[in-house]
């Protein structure tokens, strides 16, 4: 059976989460259930809770950082175990093909790596909007504070209960799997690799992609001062979401083989594992998304009569980071390409 | 813009040119890999491909040379084995390749053996329930 270490990290972690994240429910949603504080008492019962609910959230965020490394470090792990495999990928087919509960585990950890960085994003939404919140302090914030922090909170417990039933489910199948590049897999691979020509397509399109979105959360700053409609915040999370899903095809296809010198390996997984500054590169990128999000939150969530005269600053703030994260990312990708 | 995001922009800046420095000079201080998949070369699977005007390119088993050398077909290569017996390379027009139920590669599944004798070929092949390939079942004919 494969096992190892990291699934007791893991498994501790995710009932960290778990439990944080029930006790998180438990109080956004009296929170919420609470009606306009009729006197004082009432309203600082309802701030202490909200205070709670903030000190959990910052707990969850640790949790799920944590757990998003360890679940790399965990199917690494598996790599040298599971015949066949030769990287993370080959993990993550476990149980493909196979019957019951084992074709439950490609699922399962295809659904927990989409699950991790949308909880840092919607933990990190909510704990931008309660910082926000305390440094206005206004009562008018409260609800929408509450509602983020439950909606990071059920998005935690969901996550914790992914891990666990993976965790739980035994890594074994009667069917042969194989990395992703090895030439048994080649051979059974339903989509050809991109040919020179849709790879250089790729590279335009990825190049387009960072420069539009620089020059768009730049501008974006320059006029948050004065106020940015959620329409246009909007239009900016959607390219920058368009703008990540561009990367990630240009990561794997484009930037995996020619910086591990291996034209016909086009492996995300290798490529963080094998050049780590790709992997740091790819950081930088999720955060510059991240913080589009964040400032999209606290310029859709962070309105309202008393924050007027703060919005736009703390709107630009996260734009600024946001902007670092890309150029950062743009530049390190290039360099690292022009050196290979 | 505060102090703290001018130190960010600073660490990001160093952190952009010094990573992807370091990172190509590690690379290059890595032991062989195979050309096709990146998997650590076992020296006695090891197989070359020497083409006209192109550095050697070393793999890790017989069935990743061929599908590279399928892909990239160049006019000529010298297709270099190595003897499971002795270590030493042999070119692939005089070895002896044994079809057996020994794999060389779990990830490739390669189940093909070279070797520089035909009695070691035989050997083996009848050991590990194996037969001999003969004319076009030969690898890089």
């Amino acid at each position: 059976m494969v096992t190892s270490g990291y699934v007791t990290l893991a498994g501790f972690l995710a009932v960290v989460q778990l439990a944080a994240s029930a006790w998180a429910i438990v109080v956004g949603v009296r929170s919420l259930a609470a009606k306009t504080p009729a006197d004082d008492e009432a309203a600082d019962r309802l701030e202490s809770r909200t205070y709670l609910a903030g000190l959990l959230a910052y707990l969850l965020l640790g949790t799920s950082l944590a757990s998003w490394a360890v679940l790399y470090l965990l199917l690494d792990s598996f790599v040298p175990q599971w015949k066949g495999a030769m990287c993370i990928y080959g993990v993550t087919q476990i149980g493909e093909g196979s019957r019951g509960m084992y074709s439950w585990l490609p699922k399962l950890v295809f659904l927990e790596q989409a699950l991790k960085p949308l909880l840092i994003l919607s933990t990190g939404a909510a704990l931008v909007l309660y910082r926000f919140y305390r440094r206005l302090e206004t009562r008018t914030l409260l609800p929408r504070v509450a509602a983020s922090l439950l909606l990071a909170s059920v998005l935690a417990s969901l996550d914790a209960a992914v891990e666990l039933t993976y965790l739980a489910i035994p890594k074994r199948e009667s069917l042969p799997n194989s990395g992703c590049c090895s030439v048994s897999s080649l051979e059974h691979e339903r989509e050809p690799l991109p040919s020179p020509r849709e790879q250089g397509h790729m590279e335009l399109a990825y190049y387009a992609g960072q420069a539009l979105m620089a020059l768009l959360v730049w501008r974006s700053a320059r006029r948050a001062t004065a106020g940015l409609s959620a329409g246009h915040l909007l239009f900016v999370v959607a390219l920058g979401a368009l703008a990540l899903a561009v990367s990630m095809q240009f990561l794997i296809h484009v930037a995996s083989p020619a910086l591990l010198h291996l034209p016909y390996h086009h492996c995300i997984y290798d490529l963080v594992a094998q050049a780590p500054e790709a992997g740091v590169a790819l950081a930088l990128l999720l955060w510059g998304t991240f913080c589009v999000g964040w400032a999209a939150t606290i310029g859709w969530l962070g309105r309202c009569a008393e924050s007027a005269a703060e919005l736009g600053g703390e709107v630009r703030s996260w734009l600024a980071y946001a902007l670092l994260g890309y150029l950062g990312s743009t530049a390190m990708m290039t360099l690292d390409l022009w050196l290979a | 813009m505060g102090r703290r995001f001018w130190i960010s922009a600073l660490a990001v800046a160093a952190l952009s040119v010094a990573l992807p420095v370091l990172g190509t000079w590690a690379r290059k201080q890595r032991l062989p890999q195979c050309a096709l998949d990146g998997v650590a070369i076992v020296p006695i699977y090891a197989v070359e491909v020497v083409a006209r005007g192109e550095p050697t390119h070393r793999f890790c088993c017989i069935r990743c040379a061929e599908y590279w050398l399928e892909k990239e077909s160049p006019d000529s290569a010298v297709v270099n084995v190595t003897d499971e017996v002795t270590g030493k390379p042999v070119d692939s027009a005089d070895a002896y390749f044994v079809s057996s139920a020994v794999v060389t590669n779990a990830v490739t599944e390669n189940h093909v053996h070279a070797f520089a004798d035909r009695a070691d070929a035989e050997q083996h092949a009848a050991q590990f329930r194996g037969r001999l390939l003969l004319d076009k079942e030969r690898p890089f004919h």
